[in-house]
């Protein structure tokens, strides 16, 4: 007559019953490690993790809306009615906010934790937060973690970027069950390998102390620094201006996130001057007593090729030629080597091919050679100096370390060591070729140190040490032809020449107190090396010859 | 015959109602003994069970709990121990940068250095200079037409 109970055995009813089961008693979900470390080669901390949380609502649970909106709204700053609305949603779960800062959360659970206003129905959820304990410090090396469409954190540019696979290493996909029955421990993903770069701390802050410093000081738009050791390629230091700090890239987006350093081509100017230099030394065409009449004006395939100044220098020899950087010797140089030897001698510095470095986004250069539709046989005498050639800075640097470095130009790299388990993987330096003999890196080295004791960019000198350097200033292309104010001032130089442990590029990007590398880059490098040699223990030379006497 | 009379009598034990029962009851008892005995072990374990369930469970939500702290705590130090602020607390101590001439080198047996890497001597020249890659008639003709031609030079880097 009537029935009170009815078990259904059917089929669709136990499937139905046994997903209803399985959607309580636990979820499958994807069980995420933490992204790993970066430290600076002493393991001074550069990049690391910690917590921020997800602030939702799940209204089924609010049994105080009042209480949520108004503690919510005190410390979120929303309005309480959107609160009110959210709490009396149709929806199980509304997301408030997201991120929410560590501090504020652990507010919002410790008036949870008081009872003194009813927050049942408020869920916070962790989520992995990237951190930048030196802020603004080698943010362009290191780049920056954001979170991509489906929540989980990616690495953008520098060793973020390059590294991402190794930094965020495996999640895996498990089951979290609520029973406590069926409770198993959780899956163990494979953790993010922490990072030990080859900067070092000290270095990178000298570094953009004195890139903030040049600012200020010769009114510059901007500028970058690199600081190299030309024996093993290992990047000590590496800035630009302006800068940015990762961990506030959201309100304060940077204005170019890439590393100059590695991604912005420029024409370099005079210090080019010098991979000019080595390849008519190397070739046998000229030594260093070569002596060279210089008239003030040389044409080149149509164009008229003048000095900085305007002055012709008369008789002078090839140490002279770079001591006054001297446009039309460099300009008779490459073309009596011809476009063959000249542009062959530039391909094996690297011109125009990317170095490999391990940061994302490194820019090739570019290198305009006979057969191109853009060369044209002016670009044979312009080249020489650095003009209608492109190059990172980072590009320079290398094949520039390779005079440093006796012949042998190493490939420059950030990483020095990846640990991962209590496992450890260290970078073994790379030869990435032998663009000159070892005897002609030893003497452009040697007039290279003469004409910066003789020349215009002696600011650069450095007491008790040799240093071997290069004044430059590169004017800036502009459609039709180059911009006649504005310039960049550059100066590169290496030292003990003897036995070099740094190589520095110095590039000011339009300094209104001057426009010449000679008196703004060159005694910048100076004032920096002086504090350089102390952080890297480099004794003055004579000290450093009884040392190793002893 | 009185082994007739033993026998009788013994079968009429073995065939009594009551003795089937007795063996029946006791057949079932042993069953629900043997039942209840495992049922027991099963609640022992499945109540171990559920202990050892929560306490993965509480374990788990701890251990997250430490590893959050431990990255905060990490972060929070080396916040404290990154060089601008151990730069700005030296200052503010009255600290200055070592400058290069206030540093004095002492030998110290053992102290790791760096390899001294040599660099060949340079190369020696040899005998009078090769030919100028510009000659004095080319430097003239260079002269003259500079003074002739007002000609358009391209704007030129240097030092």
């Amino acid at each position: 007559m009537f029935q009170l109970l009815r078990i259904d055995f059917s089929r669709d009813n136990r499937k139905y019953l046994n997903g209803l089961s399985q959607t309580i008693s636990q979820v499958q979900r994807e069980f995420a490690p933490a992204r790993g470390r970066i430290f600076d080669r002493d393991g001074e901390l550069l990049a690391t993790n910690d917590v921020q949380y997800e602030l939702g609502i799940s209204p089924p649970n609010v049994v105080t809306p009042k209480d949520v909106a108004t503690t919510l709204s005190d410390l979120l700053d929303k309005s309480v009615t959107d609160l009110v609305l959210a709490t009396q949603s149709d929806r199980p779960y509304v997301l408030v906010q997201r991120p929410v800062s560590a501090e504020l959360g652990e507010l919002i659970k410790a008036k949870r934790a008081e009872g003194a206003v009813d927050l049942d129905g408020v869920d916070l959820t962790p989520i992995p937060h990237r951190v930048y304990p030196g802020g603004q410090l080698a943010s362009q090396v290191l780049g920056f973690v954001a979170y991509n469409q489906d929540g989980r954190q990616v690495g953008y540019f520098g060793v973020e970027g390059f590294y991402n696979d190794l930094l965020a290493g495996h999640s895996v996909k498990g089951i979290e069950r609520f029973v406590p029955f069926d409770v198993q421990p959780d899956p163990t993903p494979d953790q993010g390998a922490d990072l030990y770069l080859t900067l070092d701390r000290d270095v990178q802050y000298l570094v953009e102390v004195t890139m903030a410093d040049a600012i200020n000081r010769y009114g510059a738009a901007g500028g970058s620094i690199i600081v190299i050791n030309p024996q093993n390629g290992e990047i000590l230091g590496m800035s630009s201006w302006p800068t940015y700090d990762p961990n506030n890239y959201v309100q304060s987006p940077p204005g170019d996130p890439e590393n100059p350093v590695v991604s912005g081509q420029y024409e370099p100017g005079s210090t080019f001057k010098v991979l000019t230099m080595a390849a008519a030394l190397d070739s046998g065409m000229v030594t260093p007593q070569t002596p060279f009449m210089d008239a003030g004006l040389v044409e080149v395939g149509g164009a008229f090729i003048r000095n900085w100044s305007g002055a012709a220098y008369g008789p002078v020899d090839m140490v002279g030629c770079l001591q006054h950087s001297l446009n039309v010797c460099l300009a008779s140089l490459s073309t009596q080597m011809g476009p063959t030897t000249f542009y062959n001698y530039l391909s094996t510095f690297g011109v125009g091919h990317p170095t490999g470095v391990d940061l994302a986004a490194e820019a090739a250069g570019r290198l305009k050679v006979p057969g191109d539709p853009d060369w044209f046989e002016s670009d044979l005498g312009t080249n020489a100096f650095g003009q209608g050639v492109a190059l990172t800075p980072l590009q320079l640097a290398t094949a520039v370390s390779a005079i440093a470095n006796g012949g042998t130009m190493m490939q420059p790299h950030i990483l020095l060591r990846v640990e991962n388990r209590k496992r450890s993987f260290t970078t073994q330096p790379q030869v990435l070729g032998r663009p000159i003999k070892p005897e002609t890196a030893a003497t452009l080295t040697e007039m290279l140190v003469q004409s910066l004791e003789r020349g215009e960019g002696s600011g650069a000198l450095v007491p008790g040490y040799r240093i071997a350097g290069k004044t430059g200033t590169a004017q800036i292309p502009i459609p039709g032809g180059y911009d006649e104010n504005k310039t960049i001032a550059s100066f590169i130089g290496w030292g003990p020449v003897d036995a070099p442990q740094f190589l520095v590029l110095i590039n000011l990007d339009q300094p209104s107190s001057s426009i010449w590398g000679s008196e703004t880059a060159a005694p910048l490098f100076g004032d920096m090396v002086k504090r350089l040699v102390v952080l890297l223990e480099i004794p003055p030379d004579d000290a450093r010859r009884a040392l190793a006497g002893q | 015959m009185p082994s007739v009379y033993a026998d009788q009598i013994l079968r009429a034990f073995r065939q009594a109602p009551w003795r089937k029962q007795v063996q029946t009851v006791a057949a079932l008892s042993i069953a629900l003994l043997i039942i209840a005995v495992i049922g027991g072990f099963y609640l022992a374990a499945a109540s171990r069970a559920g202990t050892a369930g929560r306490d993965v469970q509480r374990l788990e939500g701890r251990k997250a709990e430490l590893i959050q702290e431990n990255d905060e705590l990490r972060a929070k130090l080396a916040e404290l121990r990154s060089i601008t602020r151990l730069a700005d607390r030296a200052r503010a101590l009255g600290f200055a940068p070592a400058q290069m001439e206030q540093v004095e080198y002492l030998p110290v047996k053992n102290y790791p250095q760096p390899a001294l890497v040599e660099a060949p001597p340079p190369e020696p020249v040899e005998g009078p200079p090769r030919a100028a890659v510009v000659s004095p008639g080319d430097w003239l003709a260079e002269q003259w037409q500079s003074l002739t031609g007002s000609r358009e030079g391209i704007p030129m880097p240097g030092g």
